[in-house]
Parts: structure tokens; sequence; C-alpha cells
């Protein structure tokens, strides 16, 4: 990727444009310099065409499609200009702590914890705030205007939520939960039962076999409405948002994508498994009795 | 297959087997969050998307990251979700709203062709119309009212059939309602006139009895009640049908001869009738003429001393009828049906100045120019004739006494005799067109053709 600043030379009016429109909403919290606007571009150029040498109307759509106003609120607030940093917690503030507060399940101590760590990285004062050469690095320097700064806010609370989450289930045990030893006795044990038939466990094991390469064999994107769905128990409306499609088209689309996967497994068990019609239907009886599959791992484990 | 559309539980069942520890993300770095912001805010670009689409497919950290940004977002926390719509939105869905339309629309285009296109009927809502003739100021020294009973009950008829007593002028009936109204008022008056008949041949063999003295000393005197209602069954007889232009000033002109040789004929006390055949026909062979305005038709002939005080009444009713006809009240006038002087039957045809008149012994006339002048036309019946009704210019439908049934398609250049589903009287018959009428016999019965007589069908 060029530099940035040779980009910007070559689209010297659409900048000025550019600026222009960020001194006039910048206006509310005491304006914005030229020269950290025009960095805060370059960064931007550069985030967004790292690894290509863009047309010179790629650019100028790019540069388009930026969120200026919040961009000029974001360098603002990245040269610690105080009328903008109250302008920004003003306006922000609240929305992030309801954010927050969604985010933590509405568990407002944890909720209060998530949005004040924020400000401090936002600040430049938090676990991404001190660099090596003891710099303050402020999180404001990874807004590049892509998005809006309220989505981009929620972003990262989500995934400093995430990731708290994830790291306290690795280290954790679950009081509520099975534990996977105790799991795995508990399929131990009902599938080698006496009374049960000796070829379940087979037809079980079949079953997972032909349903996991099915899923493989979904598109990302059907992938990914299952993943929603079943894994994280998004409503239709939701994962019509994420996606961008009305909630009855999901709807839709999840009923083919469990046929297609039906068929799929049905064709599987009966031409390279050569089960007959009824062993299939007893695979499915003994799945729907006990079902020794996870879903998100088979979801996650992309071949 | 059937099967394929229904929901696969079992599918959805196996699917929702899921672990609750993390797994490992896959190998590739995840987008950071200025991409996971511009991905929520759908602002990259085709391929970015897909890229990330990819990645999230399989990636379970961005997987929750993104159900935690899509939780978070304003509109999933104050309200449902977007695209999630308000309780009452589905009002306004099209895909229920669409069918329920398209029903409607449908159901109102039905009852409109119904309404326009109803089947033609004996009496059909574009050919009845009751008339309120013009109100013209009443003389000062004349009551409004009618003063007798009677008189008052024939109006009483008279409102009955009338479909609708606004003092505007002349009113089309058009209602399906007010057609099975008149529809069953005319049945009624049929069946009732019917009754009438019968009870005056009683009367008139009782008579009959009396005058050759072989019942004398015990003269039955005709209840005023049951001339009354005798009267009053005539009255709604009198059915309204639409008139030519031109054409309601002969009638007037008719109708009041006919109302002066009623007070001629009441004055000359006419004679008892010396046969069974009393009612209608006995009038008409009488050359008893018929008020139209009043409806009122004297059927019989009672014994001088009885007669004097019918005289008297029938005296005032005519005038009550002469008073009704000048001062515009409701007069239900029936062309088709006109009975003028001597008996004769005067049947117009809709929208038109060409008239018919059948005389009591068969004879056929037609007038062209509302009946300024009159060509005989040649008939094949020598009855009387009861009822007549023109559906046009050129088709004419007659009935009479002794089932005669005579039809005319071209104008009345031929009348051909039509097979008679009765050998008793026609007493109203109303004709839809050269194939299709209905008629109501002597004896109430109400018969329908399709096939101009070849076949009839009882109703």
């Amino acid at each position: 990727m060029p530099g940035g600043e040779k980009l910007l030379e070559a689209h010297a009016s659409r900048v000025d444009k550019l600026l222009q429109r960020a001194q006039d909403s910048a206006s509310a919290f005491g304006g914005v310099s030229r020269a950290p606007f025009i960095d805060a571009l370059q960064r931007s150029i550069t985030s967004r065409f790292r690894d290509s040498s863009p047309a010179r109307a790629d650019v100028e759509t790019y540069l388009d499609s930026l969120n200026i106003e919040d961009l000029a609120l974001a360098v603002a607030c990245l040269e610690a200009s105080e009328p903008a940093w109250e302008y920004f917690i003003s306006r922000f503030r609240p929305d992030l702590y309801s954010a927050a507060r969604a985010i933590c399940r509405h568990d407002e101590a944890a909720a209060r914890e998530l949005a004040d760590s924020l400000y401090g990285e936002l600040f430049g004062a938090g676990r991404s705030g001190q660099q090596g050469s003891g710099e303050r690095k402020s999180l404001f320097d990874y807004f590049h205007g892509r998005s809006k700064l309220s989505t981009w806010l929620r972003a990262i609370l989500s995934q400093r939520h995430v990731d708290s989450v994830r790291a306290s289930r690795r280290s954790e045990s679950l009081d509520d939960e099975q534990t996977e030893q105790e799991v795995s006795a508990v399929r131990a044990s009902s599938v080698g039962g006496p009374e049960i038939d000796p070829d379940r466990a087979r037809y079980l094991s079949l079953l997972q076999v032909a349903l996991t390469a099915a899923l493989a064999a979904l598109a990302p994107r059907d992938r990914l409405r299952l993943a929603y769905y079943y894994v994280q128990d998004l409503t239709l409306a939701q994962i019509g948002r994420l996606l961008s499609e009305h909630e009855a088209t999901t709807s839709r689309h999840l009923d083919r994508t469990r046929r297609e996967l039906r068929k799929q497994v049905d064709a599987a068990l009966r031409h390279e498994k050569r089960l007959s019609e009824a062993q299939i239907r007893l695979c499915y009886e003994y799945a729907m009795e006990e079902w020794p599959f996870d879903l998100t791992r088979a979801l996650s484990e992309r071949e | 297959m059937a099967d394929e559309q229904k929901p696969d539980k079992a599918m959805a069942g196996m699917l929702k087997r899921k672990s609750v520890w993390p797994h490992a993300s896959t190998r590739e770095a995840c987008p950071d969050a200025a991409i996971l912001a511009a991905y929520f805010d759908h602002s990259l670009s085709a391929s970015e998307i897909s890229q990330c689409e990819l990645h999230f497919s399989a990636c379970l950290r961005c997987q929750e990251q993104l159900a935690a940004l899509v939780r978070s977002e304003p509109t999933s926390v104050a309200t449902p979700a977007v695209g999630k719509k308000p309780a009452i939105a589905w009002l306004w869905d099209w895909r229920w709203m669409a069918p329920v339309g398209a029903a409607v629309v449908a159901l109102v285009f039905f009852v409109s062709y119904k309404t326009m296109y109803a089947p033609a009927g004996p009496l059909q809502g574009g050919e009845l119309m009751a008339k309120r003739e013009a109100p013209t100021p009443p003389a000062a020294d004349e009551p409004q009212k009618p003063a007798e009973p009677a008189a008052g009950k024939t109006q009483a008829a008279a409102d009955a059939i009338s479909p609708a007593k606004s003092p505007s002028a002349p009113q089309r009936v058009t209602g399906r309602s007010d057609l099975d109204k008149l529809q069953r008022a005319n049945e009624a008056a049929a069946l009732q006139a019917a009754r009438a008949v019968q009870a005056e041949k009683d009367k008139g063999a009782r008579l009959a009895e009396a005058a050759s003295g072989v019942v004398a000393g015990r003269l039955m005197p005709k209840p005023a009640d049951e001339e009354k209602q005798i009267a009053t069954a005539e009255s709604r007889l009198t059915v309204a049908q639409p008139q030519a232009p031109g054409v309601s000033a002969s009638i007037q002109a008719e109708t009041a001869k006919t109302q002066d040789r009623v007070a001629e004929a009441n004055r000359a006390q006419a004679a008892p009738v010396q046969g069974a055949e009393a009612g209608i026909l006995g009038a008409q062979k009488q050359d008893r003429a018929i008020p139209i305005a009043d409806a009122k038709e004297p059927v019989a002939h009672a014994p001088a001393g009885v007669k004097a005080k019918e005289q008297g009444a029938l005296k005032k009713e005519s005038a009550v009828g002469r008073q009704e006809a000048a001062t515009g009240s409701y007069a239900l006038q029936s062309a088709p049906r006109l009975r003028a002087a001597q008996g004769e039957l005067i049947v117009a045809a809709p929208n038109s100045k060409v008239l018919w008149r059948f005389g009591s012994a068969g004879q056929i006339e037609r007038s062209r120019d509302a009946g300024k002048t009159w060509e005989t036309q040649k008939s094949p019946a020598q009855e009387s004739f009861l009822s007549g009704s023109a559906s046009s210019e050129t088709i004419c439908w007659v009935g009479g006494s002794n089932g005669v049934l005579l039809r005319t398609t071209d104008g009345g250049e031929n009348w051909e005799r039509i097979p008679s589903p009765t050998n008793g009287g026609i007493i109203s018959i109303k004709a839809t067109d050269q194939l299709t009428a209905t008629l109501i016999t002597a004896d109430g019965r109400t018969f329908e053709t399709r096939d101009a007589g070849a076949h009839w069908r009882a109703r």
C-alpha cells in the first residue's frame, strides 16, 4: 500500500471538502485541527487498502463513505480537547452504559465496570493506553470512521466482554453444568446399556458423521445463520439485523437449511453408509432420545 | 413432497444440542472492532462482507461478539430488535392484507354483478316503478284523508305495495329487498284475489239462487267487511309498471273516464249477476269499469236492499279515488294491466308510445301514438283478456279466461297461442322477453316458462 499521504495528495480537493464537513460538525465541541484530521484519514485509508493499490475512484468512494462527523469527534478527543471530551461524554455516556448493561445481561456492577474501563482506554490510560515508549495511546487511534462511533464503542465493549467471559470459562468450573467427563460418562452408560440396541452407538456415530459433513458443506451464510440461531440463541429479528435480511427471510432460510441438512444426511446414510430406511429411521429415533452431538464444535471446526 | 414443507423436528432437535464450553476459534486473526462495527453498520464492501462471514461462520468468538453487539443495540434494549414490528404492525402486513383485499374486491364485484344482472323474475326492479305524481294543491274544501274505513284500508294496501313514500318524483325500485317485498306482496295479493274470486263464485251462486226464488226468504246479504277484503285484494293486484313517455296523459284520461263510468254504474244499480261466474270476469262482462286510482273493483252485485249501503260507500270511495288522483297522492298505476272502459285491457310497451288494447271478446288493437289512433290486429282468440305484459315494442304476452295465452314477437302483426299451464283464468302475467314469462292463475298458482311456453314450472 503506498503511503496514505500520497493518496491524500491526489485527493486534495476531496480532503478539503471532508475537512470542511468536519469543521462544520466540530463547531459543537470546539473544532478540529487540520493536521490530526488528515492523519486520521491517512490511517483510515491505510487500514482499508492495506494490501492493495486502490483506484482513484475507490479511494474517493471510500472517503465519501466515512462517518466524518464521528471521525472529527474522535480526532478532537484524541487531541485531548476538553470541550470534545465533554461533548463525547454527554452524548455517548448514557448509551454506553445502556449497551454495557445489555451486554452483561443487566448485571449492573459488571456493566459499570466494563464501561468505565473503556473510558480509561479511550483516554489512553488503560491496557492499550501505554506504549513501550511511554507515549499515551488512545483507543480513538483505532477508530477509522468506517462505522458510527457508537457502534464502534459497542463493538469494543462486546469484544471486552466476550474475551472476559471466555477467559473465565476456561479457568473456572461450571457448577450448574455437567463437566465434559460427566457428559462422556453419561453417554457411555446410555449407549452401552444392556437393554439397548447393540447397533445404537453405531447408528448415532454414523449420524454424527453425516451431519457434521452436511454442516461443513453448507454455505458460510447458512452456517452463520444456524450458529446465530442454535448456538447464540439470537432471535430471528436479531439474526436478520446482522445478516441484513428480514426476519421472515431468516426463518425461511433456516427452514430451507434444515431440510437441506436432512436431505444430505439421509442421502449419506442411504448411499454411503448403506443403511436401509428402517435403519435410518432408527438413527433419528435414537438421536431424539440421546444425542451426543456438539453443534458448536461442528460449526466451529470448518474443514 | 409435502413432507419437505413441514418443519423438520428431528433435525431441529438435533441442532439444538450445543456445547457450553468455548471452543478454539479458527487460526485466522479475528477482525478488529472497527471492522466488526463496520460489518454491523453494513458499511463494508461486498468482498469484505464475504470474507467476514466466511470467518464468522467458523469463529465462535466473533459470533459471540456479534451476538453481544446486536443485543446491545439501543433498539434491541428499549424495543424489539431491528426488523421486529410493533404489536399492531401485523395489521398492515401485506402478506395477509393482499389476499383479504383481493377477496373483498372480488366480493364487491360479485355483489355488483349479481345486482346488475339478476335473473329476470315476475317482478323486476328495473320494471317496477311506484309512481307518485307531482303534488298539486288540494281543493280547500276537500279533505286530505279518506273518511271511509274502506278507503283507508285501500290506501293502506296501496302503501303496503308502495316501496317508498317519499314525496319525490317517480322512484325506481332497484333494491333486492324492495323487489322481494313486492314479490311477496304480489303473490299474497294473487292468492287473496283467488280466494276472493272463489268467494264471489259462491256468493254468485247464492245470489242466483235468491234471484230464482229457490231460496226465497233466505237472502244472504253481502257482508261489508267481505266486500272490503275483496276490494283490498283487487287493489293489490294493480302493480306499478314503467310507463311509456306520453302514455301517462292518456292513462290519466282513461282513468277519469273509468271513474265517471263507475259513478254512472253505481247510479244505475246494476242488475244481479245471473250466473256463478262473478268477480272480475263478471265485472268485465257487465261492462263495469274498475277505478284505477283507488283500485276499487265492485266484484258482485248484491240485492237492492244491501246494495243501497254499498253503493253509498262505493260512491265515497270513488270520490276519494278521484280526489287522490287529483291531489297527486299515492296512486299505483298499472300501465300493462290498465283496465279501460268497456272491460278493455290496455298494455303499454315500456319506454314507448306503443299500446295494445284488448277487448272482452278477443279483440286486439294497437296504437303507436300513445292511444291517439288505434289499428286492429288479427286475434286468434275469442276469450276475454285479463292481463298482459309487454317487454318491448314488439314483444307482448296476454292472458285471459279459459287459460288463453297469446304472444306476439313482431309488434302484433302475428299473435300466436302459447301452450298454457292452466284452463282457468290468467289474472297476472309478466313477460321478460319473447321466451320468458311468469303468470299467476286465478286459483293462485304461479308458473314460469323460459322456452315460450313449451315447458312451465310451478313456483
